[in-house]
């Protein structure tokens, strides 16, 4: 590979160096010094765009931004001026002219470790003109010395718990974990088993598959359309009208006109609205692992079975769902997986709303860290979202150390 | 014969799925059923609604879109029309999203599969001290979820000059892409026929040229896979726009999509369109390499 390159980076001078390269170069002994370069972009980018990151993101959730209150400051300074003078001092008092004035500036310079130039305060400067001095020096040196920054312990994460849009986030986040997976899982296990059945299956799975290539923001836009409240023109709310419609006819049911439901605008609706919209995305990636597993099912077990006398739904229940059950394990996990990071369809369906009521973990770090500047906060659930994925981690890392041993 | 594709569980035998021909007569051995086609038809058809619902209100009538349902539109056909498109393609920032989208998608689709590619050939072909570690150190950081490293990366973009530049956002999604990209070429090239890269270098080819002339052409389904995965992912993709990319000129179409329909103040006669538009290329392209992008699943989970 690009030697000459390799050598001419080398610093002047180095002469030995560059014959002793060259040597090994010539020997085609580079060794894995070579490999090293061609891995270098990679471990560079991983580092500092992966690992370094996570591990900032830890340090960053266990700190907080200086309080640093410029009244109450400013109150303490001339109290003590006060209590040093022994008199009532005034904002718009000159600062020179109240007695031991020199003390009680050192006693708060030494406070907060900062420093002055000693010509800084003269004899024109009012309490007040000295107390923006020092609020402004004070403020600089903290920003200076480590971003405004101070170690604040596990203060983030106690504070998740008292946070009611949080936690709503993770009661969500749950709700999402059980119904998102239970129902991609089912539906892709059905589709794959219909698909197996008929003789259009690619024009089927290509229908079903479709959506994993639509953006979220694109998926939003179709299913803000198609949750409509109006019967005319809302997809989902003109099929609900024909069904009531129709058990109006049969008298089933009586009362007025269907009058729609705004399934994005009540609490109660929204999560299981958006869910549906996430089935609609994801079932395809479950389908396309479920369809590639129910065809390495032996077909010889399938044909002895049916001989048997086996019906199609004791074959799938009993011998197809058994058989793949680690592909079942896997696709929940991938789903899991998915569910924990879910974004762009609630961002930009509902950005958490109505009331909050929609808010999952994912739009919370965002909006956390980008809407109110809370970069430590946002860490902090950052850095939950991290741990909830750390089992699903150990599995794909347990999976890869066997396939490394598989291999050699 | 019955496809031997394996689950991702059984990941040693996943290498043949890139070798395999897809069989697209089988069916399942106790046959067909009429049952089966009905409810897949009813499945495929709720499947096939909101896209086909976004499609026809997008060439729609204003008037039409808000007072009637998409699918009276289909009694009368003359009334459909692509003056939305005109109008959201040369308004609204549309234009200029596409082209951005574009910007971002392509070097961000090509830097990842080539560093990653540099960096599977030797661990895959060569034994030297660390290769383990550095190979399921890339492959972990495949489970990190986006949101853990969002907020330092957009910091150390900023000490590079980079926040907001199309370079810093073809960076992060480099480095994001990688582990998936390592991951698949590793496991492609592990099938590959050793014996004739051995008779290379007993021939002298160097590692360069082994990879150059043996290794790349050999890998096309990879690439194919690979090329589709992240062209989605990138093209797709609203977070780390939104995060890294804090710049409104220079924003793809995801996030002015997102804040098209936050606003609200553009119609639906804009929002169709535009959604409609940011799909096509993603549908094309997949339509066109379903078969990729099948394989690329089934070879290595998918990223999140």
């Amino acid at each position: 590979m690009g030697q000459p390159i390799f050598i001419g980076h080398l610093p002047e001078g180095s002469e030995f160096m560059k014959s002793l390269i060259a040597k090994y170069i010539r020997k085609k002994r580079l060794g894995w010094l070579e490999y090293y370069l061609w891995m270098a972009p990679a471990i560079i980018l991983t580092l500092f765009f992966l690992v370094i990151p996570t591990l900032q993101t830890f340090g960053l959730s266990l700190k907080e931004e200086v309080t640093f209150s410029e009244r109450e400051f400013s109150q303490g300074f001339i109290n003590e001026l006060a209590v040093e003078s022994g008199a009532e001092i005034g904002r718009n008092d000159l600062i020179q002219e109240v007695s031991g004035w020199e003390s009680v500036v050192n006693g708060a310079l030494n406070k907060y470790k900062v420093r002055i130039a000693s010509d800084d305060i003269n004899e024109e400067m009012t309490v007040k003109d000295t107390v923006e001095l020092l609020t402004a020096t004070i403020y600089q040196a903290r920003q200076a010395r480590d971003g405004g920054l101070q170690f604040c312990g596990f203060k983030n994460y106690r504070r998740m718990f008292k946070d009611n849009a949080m936690l709503t986030a993770f009661r969500n986040n749950l709700i999402w974990l059980l119904f998102f997976t239970t129902l991609t899982v089912i539906f892709g296990l059905l589709i794959a088993a219909l698909a197996d059945r008929v003789k259009w299956s690619t024009l089927a799975k290509t229908i079903i598959f479709l959506p994993m290539a639509i953006s979220g923001t694109a998926s939003a836009v179709i299913w803000n359309f198609m949750y409509f409240k109006d019967v005319n023109t809302g997809t989902v709310n003109a099929l609900l009208n024909l069904v009531y419609s129709l058990l109006q006819k049969l008298n089933l049911i009586t009362g007025g006109n269907f009058e729609g439901i705004a399934f994005l605008g009540r609490p109660d609706l929204v999560n299981i609205a958006l869910i549906a919209a996430g089935v609609w995305m994801q079932v395809g990636f479950s389908t396309v692992i479920f369809s590639a597993a129910l065809k390495s099912v032996p077909t010889e077990l399938i044909e002895m079975a049916h001989l048997e006398g086996a019906n199609s739904l004791q074959i799938f229940f009993k011998i197809e769902i058994p058989i793949i059950q680690s592909t079942i394990v896997l696709v929940i996990t991938q789903m899991i997986m998915w569910v924990l990071k879910v974004f762009d369809i609630i961002y930009t369906l509902t950005q958490g709303g109505p009331f909050n009521s929609s808010e999952v973990i994912a739009n919370r770090i965002y909006m956390t860290a980008f809407n109110q500047n809370n970069f430590q906060y946002a860490s902090a659930m950052a850095v939950i979202l991290f741990l909830a994925v750390i089992p699903v981690l150990f599995i794909n890392i347990r999976n890869l150390a066997y396939e490394e041993s598989v291999r050699e | 014969m019955r496809r031997e594709y394996q689950g991702i569980s059984e990941l040693p035998k996943q290498k043949r799925i890139f070798l395999k021909e897809k069989d697209k007569t089988s069916t399942h051995p106790i046959g067909i059923s009429l049952l089966s086609n009905i409810i897949l038809g009813l499945i495929v058809l709720v499947w096939l609604t909101p896209t086909l619902m976004l499609f026809i209100s997008s060439i729609r009538p204003v008037s039409d879109m808000m007072t009637s349902g998409w699918w009276t539109a289909f009694l009368y056909p003359s009334r459909f029309t692509l003056k939305n498109y005109i109008e959201v393609l040369t308004s609204k920032g549309i234009g200029t999203g596409f082209i951005n989208s574009l910007l971002i998608s392509i070097p961000a689709t090509f830097l990842p599969i080539l560093v990653g590619a540099l960096a599977a050939y030797p661990i895959s072909f060569y034994k030297f001290p660390g290769r383990k570690l550095i190979f399921i150190t890339i492959i972990a950081m495949q489970i990190v979820p986006l949101q853990t490293v969002l907020i330092p990366v957009l910091m150390i973009l900023k000490r590079l000059n980079l926040n907001g530049t199309f370079p810093g956002i073809w960076l992060a999604h480099t480095a994001f892409g990688l582990p998936l990209c390592i991951y698949l070429f590793r496991n492609f090239f592990a099938q590959l026929p050793y014996s004739l890269i051995e008779a290379a270098k007993i021939d002298g080819a160097n590692s360069f040229q082994i990879f150059t002339i043996l290794v790349t052409p050999m890998s096309k389904p990879v690439l194919a896979s690979l090329a589709i995965f992240q062209f989605l992912w990138v093209w797709n993709d609203l977070l780390v726009a939104l995060i890294i990319l804090n710049n409104p000129a220079a924003s793809p179409l995801t996030v002015r999509l997102s804040s098209l329909l936050g606003s609200l103040d553009s119609g639906w006669h804009i929002m169709t369109p535009a959604a409609f538009a940011s799909m096509l290329l993603p549908l094309i392209f997949f339509l066109a390499f379903q078969k990729y992008f099948v394989r690329g699943i089934l070879a290595g989970s998918i990223k999140g």
